[in-house]
């Protein structure tokens, strides 16, 4: 669930559910009480599986009166971060795999050489992606800190606008695969994925 | 209630209809609302469908017989376990549960990678709420499991298929169901991919995550199905290329494929084309299965009975399926081109080529031979009959060639070996392969085959022992650490490789259970009580038959003891039991003694409770455990293969060891008959081949002679087997007898393979022309790889980077220190 569906008294939309089908499931289990408990056990369960289909339809309604967000827009959210970490650890552990094949002799050299860099490459792109992360979660903040305080500040953010998966603030296109929109690509890719533009005029 | 159910059933469709239109909204116009909306409206058509099934669940418990469904396939008698278990019994219930499956796993797979590919998700989910709405349109319009007598409901129900009423039947429908369904879920992220142009490698760790798991639960699934059959169809057998049976093994091999090409493109960025097609193919093969065995288009044991209708539903779907999946491939082919080039054929990507075209020539050969009957009813309206002779003739050479792969290619460099890499490496397997091989020569074994796969286990069991202690030293080396501790750590921290080792060690250990079939013994004993009978070095002695009956089934029971060298080694008690309402389909109760050596495998074929006279078929099959213990490896190795990523590891790791079963792996070589053509049987040669060749004419079992699955209750067998020895004695050859019964059955699908003239010789010479064409595209594609130049802006880019960023350079490889 997420987290606007839940209230400051930290009751959750989904507890009200799982009382509403405790609660019809004793009505049903009452009502065909001569029966095998196997039965009894089975009405249970369908009952709630019904109020987990009425939860799933609270879900589904939710969001459409919730106030729009723009999906580009989101700061990112600690399990985005998670999985960011997640990828960054899988990218060094295939290095690291790299190494153990060159050590194998499975690898020659040159060939290691070759496929390290790319690796590394892709792991220095999280890298950034992360650090820019977290800059960008505090642009997030302060700006809701000033909307709240109705104070502008003297001096504006230094980072940019929020922005995460999309729009690393590295723009300068130091880096290969960093398209002039923003987008982090693979380090290889010659065309940006999400806007589509050519990357070799932005890398060489 | 069934008012209920099928209101829900509609309710369901309504929603997953929104949870289509919502996501496509919701995706093009990139509005998070949308989106969430119709994540929200798919996890509901789980919930719904649970509670449907919890609906027609509990009318089967309650034996609510005004249900049809239910009148049909369950019975008041039917113990608890077998009435929950009738809800996938039947066509109208196995839709079900399969949409129920479906919605539950995709609701684990967006729900668990909703953050990691926020992009892909509306068309994920868009993709498996179509594929939804499809099977749940089947069951509104066509078949219904909630639909009703219209009249009186009849007061008893007539109970399921007694030879379903097994436990490995109970489990083994669900599993083969959820490795069919968890393609769906590879196929929906490779879709969404191509949709949104996101093809970079990152869904391909979803996709290579989910595949697994469905493979694993398909191969377990084919596994519990051979094990149904070794134990509870009484031939000795466990493999007979039932269409049913091979439907499943279609998305096997090409899921098989796609593990392995994956690695190809993880590594070395090439086959992206190739890796999307192989997603696709996949799923359409698990719907082409589903068809197979619900429409009636081909005739199998365990096909469902013809329903064109439903055929050309089907048929419609698949159509657009392939229009709608390849048209997107190609509209996306610049994304697609691979970056890299082959650099020599002696290289690890140039085995995973050959091991792709392998695999994916058993999968069309399969389902050419298997769609072959009705191609030639469609075009000559001859209906005949490829059976196992033709299957495994075929499949073993090809089983071979795999099993030689799985020992080269872990081998086998990247990108390049040089010549003293190949000598370093391969030393020790090849001197295993040799010594295993003249030591099988030295004993005069006689089945080639059997005695090939030996020597090639011991090469591919040398290549995975020295990939492990090689790589405990260098990791020994590298931490400082006792050799114990570094095999652990080297297990541990590279689950993938080392998991994918022990999977292969499994397949290894079935090729030695599908190898051994070639020296199985069978013979026929009827004894009176006391007397006895031996086969193979065992002694069988009968001591009497005994009547009993229960609630639901009369049990006739022999009682044999068995003793080998003169010692007694275990009583056994093979039995027949007649289930009331289905008395003249008797199930066979098989007596099994289990060893690691050889199985003692005892039916009662015949008896006279009168006289106390019984017949027993004896077979000792030898090594056919190792092939259930193969499995059991192979899941672990799968388990930790999927274990790094948390969650739902445990999904994929704790099936395995539990069960004693199996897998069919490689099944599809040795298998059942393969030996048998060359079985050392006591039985004369002539008749041998001939109840090879020829099909039990009983019209139900659909089976050779000597495959018949209700061999002993058959009710035309014996008479058969009398006409052909009759034959024999009047001094007729082989090809008289045959031509003798394709006149008298008035059609060649009494043999069990076409005759090789006319345009049967299609049947036979379209696996050649498919493998070459298939070889030389491998081929084609291979050498323009390594005649394309090499992309100078890809590798320059990348090792441009690294100094310009000096900074995190330094910080990545101190991190790259302090990781284990």
């Amino acid at each position: 669930m997420s987290s606007e569906t839940s209230t400051s008294d930290g009751f959750h939309v989904s507890h009200f559910f799982v009382l509403l089908s405790l609660m019809a499931a004793t009505v049903a289990v009452v009502m065909a009480r001569p029966a095998a408990p196997e039965h009894l056990i089975l009405i249970s369960l369908t009952v709630g599986a019904a109020g987990l289909a009425a939860l799933c339809f609270y879900r589904l309604l939710a969001p459409l009166v919730a106030p729009h967000v723009d999906m580009d827009r989101q700061p990112l959210s600690d399990r985005l971060r998670a999985d960011l970490e997640r990828e960054k650890a899988l990218t060094l552990r295939s290095i690291k795999e790299l190494e153990f094949d060159r050590a194998m002799g499975k690898v020659s050299p040159a060939d290691f050489e070759e496929m390290t860099g790319r690796l590394r490459a892709r792991a220095i792109g999280i890298m950034k992606q992360l650090d820019s992360a977290s800059s960008a979660y505090r642009a997030v903040i302060e700006k809701e800190l000033e909307q709240r305080l109705g104070a502008k500040p003297a001096a504006p953010a230094p980072a940019p606008a929020p922005a995460a998966v999309k729009a690393a603030p590295v723009v300068h296109a130091a880096s290969a695969g960093t398209c002039a929109c923003g987008t982090v690509n693979d380090p290889d890719a010659r065309f940006c994925k999400s806007c589509g533009a050519r990357l070799q005029e932005v890398t060489q | 209630m069934p008012a209920l159910g099928t209101f829900t059933l509609l309710a369901t469709f309504v929603v997953a209809s929104y949870a289509l239109a919502a996501s496509i909204a919701g995706g093009r116009r990139r509005s998070r609302a949308l989106i969430e909306s119709g994540v929200g409206a798919f996890y509901m058509t789980a919930a719904l469908m649970a509670v449907a099934s919890g609906i027609i669940i509990h009318a089967f418990v309650t034996d609510n017989y005004a249900i049809k469904y239910v009148q049909r396939y369950s019975d008041v008698a039917q113990p608890l376990a077998y009435k929950i278990t009738s809800y996938w019994g039947g066509l109208d219930g196995s839709i079900m549960f399969w949409v129920l499956l479906l919605s539950v796993f995709g609701t684990i797979a967006v729900a668990s990678n909703r953050e990691r590919h926020r992009e892909l998700i509306p068309w994920v989910v868009a993709i498996m709420a179509a594929t939804e709405m499809f099977f749940i349109f089947i069951m509104v319009v066509h078949n219904n499991p909630f639909d009703t007598f219209v009249a009186s409901a009849p007061a008893e129900g007539k109970g399921l298929n007694p030879l379903l009423q097994n436990f490995y039947m109970a489990i083994h429908p669900p599993s083969l169901y959820t490795g069919f369904v968890a393609m769906t879920i590879p196929y929906a992220f490779g879709m969404a991919a191509l949709i949104t142009g996101h093809l970079d490698d990152a869904w391909l760790r979803a996709v290579r995550r989910w595949t697994m798991i469905g493979w694993l639960f398909l191969t377990f699934g084919l596994t519990l199905g051979m094990l149904w059959a070794y134990e509870e169809l009484g031939w000795g057998g466990f493999w007979g290329w039932d269409p049913v049976e091979n439907a499943g093994l279609l998305p096997w091999f090409t899921a098989t494929a796609f593990l392995h090409s994956v690695m190809v493109q993880e590594r070395r960025g090439m086959l992206r084309v190739w890796n999307v097609t192989l997603v696709i193919t996949t799923f359409f093969l698990t719907i082409f299965g589903t068809f197979m065995t619900r429409s009636g288009v081909v005739q199998s044991v365990h096909a469902f009975g013809e329903d064109r209708w439903l055929a050309g539903l089907f048929s419609g779907f698949m159509i657009l399926l392939l229009t709608f999946s390849f048209a997107y491939v190609i509209y996306r082919l610049p994304l697609l081109k691979s970056r890299h080039e082959l650099d020599s054929w002696f290289s690890r990507e140039a085995a995973f080529l050959a091991n792709n075209w392998i695999l994916l020539f058993s999968a069309f050969f399969i389902l050419f031979a298997t769609m072959f009957p009705t191609l030639s009813e469609a075009v000559r309206g001859q209906r005949l009959t490829v059976g196992p002779p033709f299957f495994n003739q075929w499949m073993r050479p090809i089983g071979l060639v795999l099993l030689v792969l799985t020992g080269i290619a872990p081998l086998l460099a990247w990108k390049k070996s040089t010549l003293s890499n190949l000598v370093q490496q391969f030393t020790w397997p090849v001197a295993a392969l040799i010594v295993t091989g003249a030591a099988v020569f030295a004993l005069g074994i006689r089945v080639w085959s059997s005695g090939i796969c030996f020597a090639l286990c011991a090469f591919v069991g040398a290549t995975i022992l020295q990939e492990f202690i090689r790589g405990a030293s260098v990791r020994k080396g590298a931490s400082g650490s006792d050799y114990f501790t570094a095999l652990v750590g080297l297990v541990a921290r590279q689950q993938r490789r080392y998991g994918g080792y022990i999977v292969h060690l499994g397949i290894v250990l079935m090729f030695l259970g599908f190898a051994g079939q070639g020296y199985k013994q069978e013979k026929d004993m009827q004894l009176n009580p006391g007397e006895q009978n031996s086969v193979a070095g065992f002694t069988v002695r009968h001591d009497s038959i005994a009547v009993t009956s229960d609630d639901q089934k009369q049990m006739i029971t022999g009682h044999v003891t068995v003793f080998r060298n003169g010692k007694q080694l275990a009583q056994m008690a093979p039995a027949r039991w007649f289930f009331a309402k289905h008395e003249s389909q008797p199930t066979t109760e098989v007596a099994i003694r289990r060893a690691p050596g050889e199985d003692v495998y005892i039916v009662l074929a015949a008896y006279d409770i009168g006289t106390q006279n019984a017949t027993y078929a004896v077979t000792v099959n030898p090594l056919v455990d190792w092939i259930w213990l193969g499995f059991g490896i192979l899941a672990i190795g799968t388990g930790i293969a999927l274990l790094p990523e948390r969650a739902f590891a445990f999904a994929g790791a704790r099936v395995p060891e539990g069960v004693v079963t199996t897998s069919l792996l490689l099944l599809m070589l040795l298998l059942p008959g393969v030996a048998r053509a060359q079985t050392v049987i006591q039985k004369d040669a002539l008749r041998q081949q001939l109840e090879g060749d020829l099909m039990c004419t009983c019209g139900g079992c659909l089976a050779p002679m000597n495959n018949c699955p209700m061999a002993g209750a058959c009710h035309g067998l014996k008479e058969q087997r009398e006409k052909v020895n009759r034959m024999i004695d009047q001094g007729m050859t082989r090809e008289q007898i045959k031509a003798a019964f394709v006149r008298e059955h008035g059609g060649v699908d009494v043999l069990s393979a076409p005759p090789d003239e006319g345009f049967n010789r299609l049947a036979w010479a379209l696996p050649y022309v498919a493998g070459a064409t298939g070889a030389a595209l491998v081929g084609l594609v291979a050498y323009r790889w390594t005649r394309r130049p090499a992309m100078p802006d890809a590798p320059a880019a990348a090792g441009a980077e690294v100094p310009v960023e000096d900074a995190l350079a330094a910080r990545l490889d101190d991190e790259l220190r302090d990781l284990d």
